[in-house]
């Protein structure tokens, strides 16, 4: 079972995560391909 | 998803999409499909895509394989994932919605995403120019499962199961001038 570590990714704002922080929900994850 | 949004809310579970792509690239897709929640970039994979175990390595730029993962609220512990084999093959939201509702959690907010500088990469389909590609490929995947149905009774279920998945996108689009 993996864990949403500590990594900081920006968002489409620039604005930075860190998804481990967000303890007051669960996160859903949805990896997509991009190619935008 | 998007159209569920409030859905997964009311669960206590909040979406975010993570791919390869540069925010700028994010800002478009969030723009064009009024996606009610961010996308994070993950560009050389290294933050949450390959740990995830979840870079293709059979693409040359190793992007991500489409998945759907549920973490709890304590972020230590991966609940359920779903691996697709390609970016058609998403999960139903109702059933993912089981998923999250299983989880008996009290309802949390997510604020509408901020957009940074729209900068789509040189790939991107323009909305007038969307629903068209999704017929096309709805088209295409009709004709395949067609023309080689002798072949394999799987070839034709996965051909349909495209379709169903081009429609609900298409539908998802309607939806975007309510």
């Amino acid at each position: 079972m993996a864990g949403l570590h500590d990594a900081i990714l920006l968002d489409q704002a620039g604005r930075e995560w860190r998804l481990r922080d967000q303890r007051d929900a669960a996160t859903l994850l949805i990896t997509f391909r991009g190619d935008w | 998803m998007a159209q569920h949004h409030q859905a997964f809310l009311d669960a206590g579970v909040r979406l975010f999409g993570v791919s390869v792509d540069r925010p700028g690239q994010h800002a478009a897709m969030v723009d064009v499909l009024r996606l009610p929640f961010p996308l994070l970039s993950d560009p050389d994979r290294s933050g949450l895509i390959g740990p995830l175990g979840l870079s293709n390595p059979d693409d040359p730029r190793e992007i991500a394989i489409p998945a759907t993962v549920l973490f709890t609220p304590d972020r230590q512990v991966e609940a359920w994932r779903w691996t697709s084999r390609d970016y058609a093959d998403r999960i139903p939201e109702p059933v993912l919605l089981d998923r999250a509702r299983d989880q008996a959690l009290p309802p949390a907010t997510q604020p509408a995403p901020e957009l940074g500088p729209i900068e789509p990469g040189p790939k991107a389909v323009s909305p007038e120019w969307l629903p068209h590609y999704l017929r096309g490929a709805r088209f295409a995947a009709l004709a395949m499962g067609l023309r080689h149905r002798h072949l394999d009774e799987s070839v034709k279920e996965d051909s349909k199961a495209y379709v169903a998945e081009m429609d609900r996108f298409l539908e998802a689009l309607r939806h975007l001038d309510d």
